[in-house]
C-alpha cells in the first residue's frame, strides 16, 4: 500500500463523508433551507429574494384581480424586490393548467390558488408543507401569526388541510354562502303576501326554506300577472357544476345536517365509501329543490353562478342564495338590486316538514375558500421567495387595500374589526341580527355579520374534500339538472347520483 | 443501331419504359422515401401506436411513475358507459344535420353568388363568420342566446316563438342552437368552395342547354350539378371532418348542458382526459372516434374515386 494510495482513500472518504453530511443537513426537519440565514432589520428580511421572478396561477377573482393591481403598482417589488407574474383564469382552466404542471412534477407555476375542494382535494400532496415556514425565523412573518381564530371561522380549516397535517395553503380569498333578496319587493308586496299565507313576508334567520319556497311561489305568481315583477328563486344550475353542488348541498345540510359522504369534513378522505345519496333525506330535499325550481325563472337552467346574479342583476329573480363577493355588483345604481335595495343575511334555515328523522335544522352555509400556496417540486429559493408572496398576500394590511380596490372577499378577521370596515358593513336589517343593507363604502362588507354567523358552527358544511371531486360535482350537477328539466324523479335523481358516485369510488 | 434500339420503345410506347429505367427507381426507392417515413412515423405512427399503449394501461402523469396494465378494463368500461353511445348519438345527430344545412344553404349561395355582379365584395362579407376562432364564434353567440340580455333570445320572445321558454337552458332547443352557430360559421366554407367548382362548369355546355330551353333549375341540375359533383363531396368531407371533432362551440356555448344534452363524444373525450385525467379511458375513446372518422372518410373518397374512374354522369343517371 503506497502513500498515495492512502492519501486517494482518504480523499474519497472524506467526500464521501461531507457528501453524506449535507445530504442528511438537508434531510432536516428544521425547516427551508438556508434558515441558520441572518438580517439586520425586517426590511432586510423581506428584501433576501431580490431579483428573483415568480409565477402565480389563479382563478380570475375579484381578489386575485385586486392582487394584480397591487404588483402592478408595483407594492410587492418595492417591499421584495421579487418580480411576480400572476396569470389568471377561469377555474376549470386554470386547474387543468396546474394539474397538468403539478402532476407531470413541472415548474411552471411557483405559486398556486388552492380552491379547497375542487383544487386542493385533488392535488394536495403536490403542494409545499407550510409548516416550517411559519415557524422560521430567517423569513418574514404575518403580524397577526397563523392561528384559526386570525382567520374568518373555518376558514383555515377548509383551505388549509387535506387528508394530513400537512399545512397546504394560507387563507387567501373567500366565497361565501349569503342570502340576498329584494328587500324592496318584501316591503311592497308584504301585506299581500300576508293576507294570502297568513304570515309576514320577512327574511331572518329563522326563515325557512319552506317560507322561501312561499315567497317564490308568491313572486311567481305575480309575475304571471305583472311580467315586470321578478320571478322567485334563483339557482345555481349553469354550466358550473361545482356550485350546482354547493347550491343542492347548503339545502340538505339546513336538514338534518345531512352530507354527502360519512368522512371528516377538514380532512377529507382518499377514499370515502358509500355516498349517502339516496336515502331518504337526500329524495326530500331534492323534491325541495324542484319546488324552488319551479318558482324559478323558465331559463334557469342555463343560469350558473355568474348568470344567476346577471339576472338578479337584471330583476329577472327575487332572491338567491350567492356567494358574498357578489354584493358589490348587486350594490352598484344601475342594477335593479341596487342602491340598498338589496339586503344580505345568513341562508335559509331547514324546515321540519322536509326533516326526515330528528336532525338538526340549521341554516346551511357552504364555501369556497381558497388557500394560496407553494408548488412542492420548486427549487428552494423558489419556495422562499414564494413564501415572502404567501405572507405579504394573505396579511391584514394588503387585504384591506384589496378590498377598497377590488371589493375582494379577505380572509382575515382584524379586516372586518377595521372600524372604517365594520361601518361599512350596513344598517341591521330584517328579524334577525345578521341581515343587512346598505349603503357602503365597501359593499362586500355588507355581508360579513351573515358570513361569521353562516361560516361558523353549526351551520356551515365544509366538505367533502375527496380526489374525484371534480368527477363528483359532474354526477350531481347532470343528475339534478336532468331532475329540473323533468326528464327524472327526485327519487331517480337521488339514486342516480348514488350509482355513479358508488361506482365512481370502488364501492 | 444501339441507340436507336434504346431509343425506340421510349418513341413507339410511351406506356412501357425500358426495363432498365423501370429498375432504377426502385433502387433508389428506399433511401428517397425513408427520411419521409421517418417524419410521418414520428409524427402519426408514434402518437397512435402511444394511444393504443395508453388505453390499455392507466396512466401516470409524473414522469418516472409507472403506467398500470389494466387489459381491456378502458374499453369494457367505454362500451357499458351509455354516456359514451348517447355522445355518438348527440354527435351523430350533429354533424348530419350540420352538414346538410352547411352543403344546401352553401350551394344555393354559390349559385347566386355566382351570377352576382358584386360577387367579389359579397364573398368577402360572407366570409367574415369563418374568419372568427370557433371559440369567439361561441362566445359571441353565448350572449345573442342569453337569457337575460341577449338579442336573439329577446326577438324571439318578441315574436312569440319561445313561449316564455329558454334557448341554451332548453335540453330540446340547446343542440339545434349550437347546429345554428356552425351553420353560420361554416356555410360560407362550403359557398367558397361550390363556387370554385361552379367557375370550371363549360360555358358552352349551359348556353347549349338554355338554347334547349332548360330553365336555370334544370341547368343546375342536369348540368352544373355533375360539374360542381367534385367540389362538393369536398366540401362535405372537410365538414364531416371538421364536425366530428369540434367542441369550441359547445364548450363556450353550453359546457354540454342542460343535463347532458349537447355532451357529444368529443366534448366527452376532453371532460374525461383533460378535466378529470383518464388519459387511458379517454384514449380508448379517442381511438373509436380516430377509426369512425377514417372509416366515413375513407367512403366518401372511396365514392369520389369511383366517380372519377367511371368519368362524367351519363344523362341517364343525371
Amino acid at each position: 500500500m503506497t502513500s498515495s494510495n492512502l492519501s486517494r482513500r482518504l480523499i474519497l472518504g472524506g467526500g464521501l463523508a461531507a457528501g453524506a453530511a449535507a445530504l442528511l443537513s438537508a434531510c432536516s426537519d428544521e425547516g427551508p433551507s438556508a434558515a441558520s440565514r441572518t438580517f439586520a432589520n425586517d426590511a432586510e428580511r423581506w428584501m433576501q429574494a431580490k431579483g428573483t421572478k415568480l409565477t402565480f396561477i389563479t382563478e380570475n377573482t375579484p381578489p386575485s384581480t385586486g392582487i394584480k393591481q397591487l404588483v402592478d403598482r408595483g407594492d410587492f417589488k418595492k417591499l421584495t424586490g421579487i418580480d411576480v407574474e400572476i396569470l389568471q383564469f377561469d377555474l376549470p382552466v386554470m386547474l387543468q393548467k396546474a394539474e397538468l404542471d403539478l402532476r407531470s412534477g413541472g415548474t411552471a407555476y411557483d405559486l398556486l390558488y388552492g380552491q379547497d375542494k375542487p383544487v386542493t382535494s385533488v392535488l394536495a400532496d403536490y403542494f409545499e408543507d407550510l409548516r416550517p415556514y411559519t415557524k422560521d425565523t430567517s423569513l418574514p412573518q404575518a403580524e397577526q401569526g397563523y392561528a384559526e381564530d386570525s382567520w374568518y371561522p373555518n376558514y383555515l380549516a377548509v383551505a388549509g388541510y387535506a387528508y394530513s397535517d400537512r399545512l397546504i395553503t394560507l387563507p387567501y380569498d373567500a366565497a361565501d354562502s349569503v342570502f340576498c333578496y329584494r328587500r324592496d319587493l318584501f316591503e311592497k308586496y308584504g301585506k299581500q303576501f300576508e293576507d294570502q299565507y297568513g304570515y309576514a313576508m320577512k327574511y331572518g334567520p329563522e326563515t325557512t326554506y319552506k317560507n322561501v319556497l312561499d315567497f317564490g311561489t308568491f313572486f311567481k305568481k305575480l309575475h304571471e300577472q305583472d311580467s315586470t315583477v321578478p320571478y322567485g328563486m334563483g339557482l345555481h344550475l349553469g354550466q358550473f357544476a361545482w356550485t350546482t353542488q354547493l347550491d343542492i348541498q347548503r339545502l340538505l345540510y339546513a336538514h338534518g345536517q345531512w352530507r354527502d359522504f360519512d368522512i371528516d369534513d377538514i380532512q377529507g378522505a382518499k377514499d370515502p365509501g358509500p355516498t349517502k345519496w339516496g336515502d331518504e333525506q337526500s329524495v326530500l330535499g331534492l323534491e325541495l329543490y324542484k319546488k324552488l325550481f319551479d318558482t324559478s325563472t323558465p331559463d334557469a337552467l342555463s343560469l350558473g353562478t355568474v348568470e344567476v346574479a346577471d339576472a338578479y342583476n337584471a330583476g329577472k329573480v327575487a332572491m338567491l342564495s350567492q356567494f358574498h363577493e357578489f354584493a358589490a355588483s348587486f350594490e352598484d345604481d344601475a342594477n335593479q338590486g341596487g342602491g340598498t335595495k338589496t339586503a344580505y343575511d345568513v341562508c335559509p334555515k331547514g324546515d321540519p316538514e322536509y326533516l326526515v328523522g330528528s336532525g338538526k335544522l340549521v341554516n346551511g352555509t357552504n364555501c369556497g375558500i381558497a388557500g394560496i400556496g407553494i408548488n412542492a417540486a420548486a427549487s428552494e429559493e423558489q419556495k422562499r421567495a414564494a413564501w415572502l408572496f404567501v405572507v405579504w398576500s394573505t396579511q391584514v394590511e394588503t387585504q384591506k387595500e384589496n378590498l377598497a380596490i377590488s371589493g375582494g372577499a379577505p380572509t382575515r378577521v382584524a379586516v372586518g374589526e377595521d372600524p372604517k370596515i365594520k361601518a361599512a358593513q350596513g344598517k341591521p336589517y330584517g328579524t334577525g341580527d345578521t341581515g343587512r343593507i346598505g349603503p357602503s363604502d365597501f359593499p362586500n362588507a355588507l355581508t360579513f355579520p351573515a358570513v361569521t354567523v353562516g361560516m361558523g358552527s353549526p351551520n356551515a358544511v365544509l366538505g367533502p374534500k375527496i380526489p374525484k371531486f371534480n368527477q363528483y360535482v359532474t354526477i350531481v350537477g347532470n343528475e339534478v339538472q336532468k331532475m329540473c328539466a323533468g326528464q327524472t324523479s327526485p327519487e331517480a335523481c337521488a339514486k342516480a347520483i348514488q350509482t355513479q358516485t358508488d361506482q365512481l369510488h370502488g364501492v | 443501331m444501339a441507340l436507336l434500339d434504346r431509343a425506340s420503345p421510349d418513341v413507339h410506347d410511351v406506356g412501357n419504359p425500358p426495363l432498365a429505367n423501370r429498375q432504377q427507381p426502385r433502387r433508389y426507392l428506399i433511401p428517397l422515401i425513408l427520411p419521409a417515413v421517418a417524419v410521418l412515423a414520428l409524427l402519426s405512427i408514434y402518437p397512435l401506436a402511444w394511444l393504443i399503449y395508453m388505453s390499455f394501461h392507466q396512466v401516470a402523469l409524473a414522469p418516472g411513475a409507472p403506467d398500470t396494465f389494466v387489459g381491456t378494463a378502458n374499453w369494457t368500461r367505454m362500451f357499458g358507459n351509455p354516456q359514451y353511445w348517447e355522445g355518438w348519438r348527440l354527435l351523430a345527430l350533429y354533424s348530419g344535420v350540420s352538414m346538410v344545412l352547411e352543403v344546401g344553404l352553401g350551394t344555393l349561395l354559390a349559385v347566386l353568388l355566382n351570377r352576382s355582379k358584386h360577387e367579389k365584395l359579397l364573398i368577402t362579407v360572407f366570409l367574415m363568420p369563418m374568419m372568427v376562432a370557433p371559440v369567439v364564434a361561441g362566445l359571441l353567440w353565448q350572449y345573442l342566446y342569453n337569457g337575460t340580455f341577449g338579442w336573439y333570445f329577446w326577438v324571439l320572445r318578441s315574436l312569440g316563438l319561445l313561449d316564455g321558454g329558454t334557448i341554451l337552458g332548453s335540453s330540446d332547443h340547446a343542440l339545434w342552437a349550437i347546429v345554428l352557430v356552425d351553420v353560420w360559421e361554416w356555410t360560407p366554407l362550403v359557398a367558397l368552395i361550390v363556387l370554385s367548382g361552379l367557375k370550371l362548369v363549360p360555358k358552352d355546355q349551359m348556353e347549349a342547354s338554355w338554347m334547349d330551353g332548360a330553365g336555370p333549375v334544370r341547368s343546375f341540375f342536369q348540368v352544373a350539378l355533375p360539374s360542381i359533383k367534385a367540389s362538393l363531396i369536398i366540401a362535405v368531407l372537410l365538414r364531416f371532418m371538421d364536425n366530428i371533432r369540434i367542441i369550441d362551440h359547445f364548450i363556450a356555448l353550453t359546457g354540454g348542458g342542460p343535463a347532458n344534452s349537447t355532451k357529444v363524444l368529443p366534448l366527452y373525450l376532453y371532460e374525461q382526459s383533460f378535466s378529470f385525467f383518464e388519459l387511458g379511458y379517454g384514449s380508448s375513446i379517442a381511438l373509436t372516434l380516430l377509426l369512425v372518422t377514417i372509416i366515413v372518410g375513407k367512403l366518401v373518397v372511396g365514392v369520389f374515386e369511383t366517380r372519377e374512374a367511371k368519368g362524367p354522369m351519363s344523362e341517364e343517371e343525371v
